[in-house]
């Protein structure tokens, strides 16, 4: 089949290219917040992001603004299935690659999901997908200022939170 | 290494790793997008296009030679009896039938 194009930053780009490029970090930020049919979601990402090509103005990376409609998506999908995320939270998830220490990356994601929202999405993007503070801006629609503020206050409650689960980080 | 970095270091590293991905997940995504959206932009422009064409169609065809051949036929019938009231009405009573219910007489 004929593959489709997008065009982005003013030149045309392979739409394949783009989502080879993006596949693995749109993925990695949906997996953080703990939603159902991952792979479903990774894709209607994609294919929103196709769809709203149009409003993409090139002020920002490709990669920032998959990861912004991905966030949102998420936040989409966690709300119109909170009765299934309540499930997930009690029993944790093991289709995760296993680590030794996978309880404690279940005390992390539990942890994690008792945050506000936006002490959860900041802590995801900056600490966990390592995104600079100048992309979380872009990401989150939020100043860079808030960014940095929401990280500081996100991190004081989360190693709070771990500390009461009996972790010392 | 600041005690905020190794905070993030530490979560990033004892976080459950990602899955590994679905083989093929790129050929089933372009799948799905052929069978969805792309599909649905192309029906919805032809669906779109063919309404319009067969409204315009229907008003050149059907409905502007009726309305075209109705307004003559009232053209004509309006002169027909215009000037049988003139023929039949004396000149100062032309006035009355022109401006009939009108409190000014021009």
């Amino acid at each position: 089949m004929a593959r489709p194009w997008v065009r982005l930053r003013g030149r045309e780009d392979d739409f394949t290219a783009l989502y080879r490029e993006n596949y693995e970090a749109v993925r990695s930020v949906l997996f953080r917040f703990q939603v159902l049919d991952l792979d479903d979601l990774v894709q209607e990402v994609f294919i929103k992001a196709y769809r709203n090509r149009g409003a993409f103005r090139g002020e920002a990376a490709s990669r920032t603004w998959l990861i912004r409609i991905a966030i949102n998506a998420a936040k989409d999908h966690l709300k119109s299935s909170r009765a299934s995320v309540k499930t997930i939270e009690l029993e944790p998830r093991h289709h995760g690659a296993e680590r030794p220490d996978s309880g404690l990356a279940d005390t992390i994601e539990s942890c994690l999901g008792r945050l506000s929202a936006a002490h959860r999405d900041v802590l995801i993007v900056c600490a966990i997908e390592g995104y600079s503070m100048a992309e979380a801006a872009v990401i989150l629609d939020v100043v860079e200022g808030t960014v940095k503020s929401r990280l500081s206050a996100a991190r004081l409650e989360m190693k709070e939170l771990l500390k009461r689960e009996g972790v010392d980080p | 290494m600041s005690s905020e970095d190794r905070f993030d270091s530490f979560l990033k590293a004892h976080s459950r790793a990602v899955p590994a991905a679905p083989k093929h997940h790129e050929r089933l995504f372009f799948a799905r997008m052929a069978s969805s959206p792309a599909s649905i932009e192309t029906w919805g422009v032809t669906v779109l296009g063919g309404g319009v064409l067969a409204a315009a169609a229907s008003w050149f065809f059907l409905i502007s030679p009726l309305q075209s051949s109705r307004s003559t036929q009232e053209l004509t019938d309006s002169i027909q009896t215009y000037n049988e009231l003139v023929d039949d009405t004396e000149e100062n009573d032309l006035y009355e039938v022109l401006f009939e219910g009108s409190a000014t007489r021009p």
